[in-house]
């Protein structure tokens, strides 16, 4: 059913300026990916930062 | 705007990343649009099982969020049902991704099978199908969205009550189904409805996104 093309996703409805828009939300997911990896990387040092003020 | 939509959203931020986003768009401007559809959906799929998007919907930072199918079918909305989408997204503060999907009947009886036991159960098959039906009828938006608290209830709060008896009463008529929903069939909106629901929404979303990657991509 997933190959059905009445069910493969439709990433970008509109289809006048398709290439330029999904390279667009490409680098918004990259960036959000970043972001997310900064937080990771932040609630980490300060874990560690806690841990080594206790000892 | 709160902290977390700041740092989610904020895009163009520091100048070293202007830069390599830069080269990364030529980069990408030389693929073909088949190709950025798979790297699209590939990466959203990451983002949707990155542990610390889930970590921020633990600590009620982050909920899942859905504008149903056939939105122009709401009250004051456009015809054209893309426009309708982006009039109910423009609405909806927080939104950092977003992904038009649609899905399958199977899909969209496991993205609602709790609510579609609940009602097979209770011998209310005929609203259970008319749910998976309709979930399934074309295309939906859906979104994550960011808040500084309570991500869950206040998203659930801004869509208003499910049922059209109760968002057409005159207190829920600032609410997105108050001002655009015309029956509870079509509620225009869907939001998670506990952390864990959300947890469940995000994961299933990012299985039906892994499920149309072209198997060369892995």
């Amino acid at each position: 059913m997933i190959n059905d093309p009445k069910y493969l996703i439709i990433l970008v409805m509109d289809s006048s300026d398709r290439k330029q828009t999904l390279i667009k939300k490409i680098l918004n997911v990259e960036e959000l990916l970043r972001k997310l990896d900064d937080i990771s990387e932040s609630k980490e040092n300060e874990r560690n930062s806690k841990t080594s003020r206790r000892n | 705007m709160n902290e977390i939509v700041r740092h989610l959203g904020e895009i163009n931020s520091a100048k070293p990343e202007r830069f390599s986003k830069r080269s990364e768009a030529s980069l990408l401007q030389e693929k073909p649009l088949e190709e950025l559809e798979g790297i699209f959906v590939s990466k959203s799929v990451e983002l949707l099982r990155h542990p610390e998007l889930h970590a921020l919907v633990d600590e009620g930072k982050v909920t899942l969020g859905m504008v149903k199918p056939n939105t122009y079918e709401g009250k004051d909305l456009p015809s054209d049902d893309d426009e309708a989408v982006q009039q109910v997204l423009s609405e909806i503060e927080g939104v950092f991704f977003s992904i038009p999907v649609e899905m399958t009947p199977l899909e969209a009886e496991e993205f609602y099978r709790p609510t579609v036991e609940a009602l097979r159960y209770s011998g209310k098959e005929d609203i259970a199908e008319s749910i998976i039906e309709f979930t399934s009828s074309s295309p939906l938006t859906v979104f994550l969205k960011a808040d500084s608290d309570n991500a869950v209830a206040n998203w659930r709060a801004q869509m208003g009550p499910t049922r059209m008896e109760d968002f057409t009463k005159p207190e829920h008529a600032n609410t997105l189904r108050g001002k655009y929903a015309k029956e509870t069939g079509n509620n225009i909106v869907h939001g998670s409805d506990s952390i864990e629901s959300a947890h469940r929404e995000i994961y299933l979303l990012a299985d039906m996104l892994e499920a149309r990657l072209p198997i060369n991509t892995f």
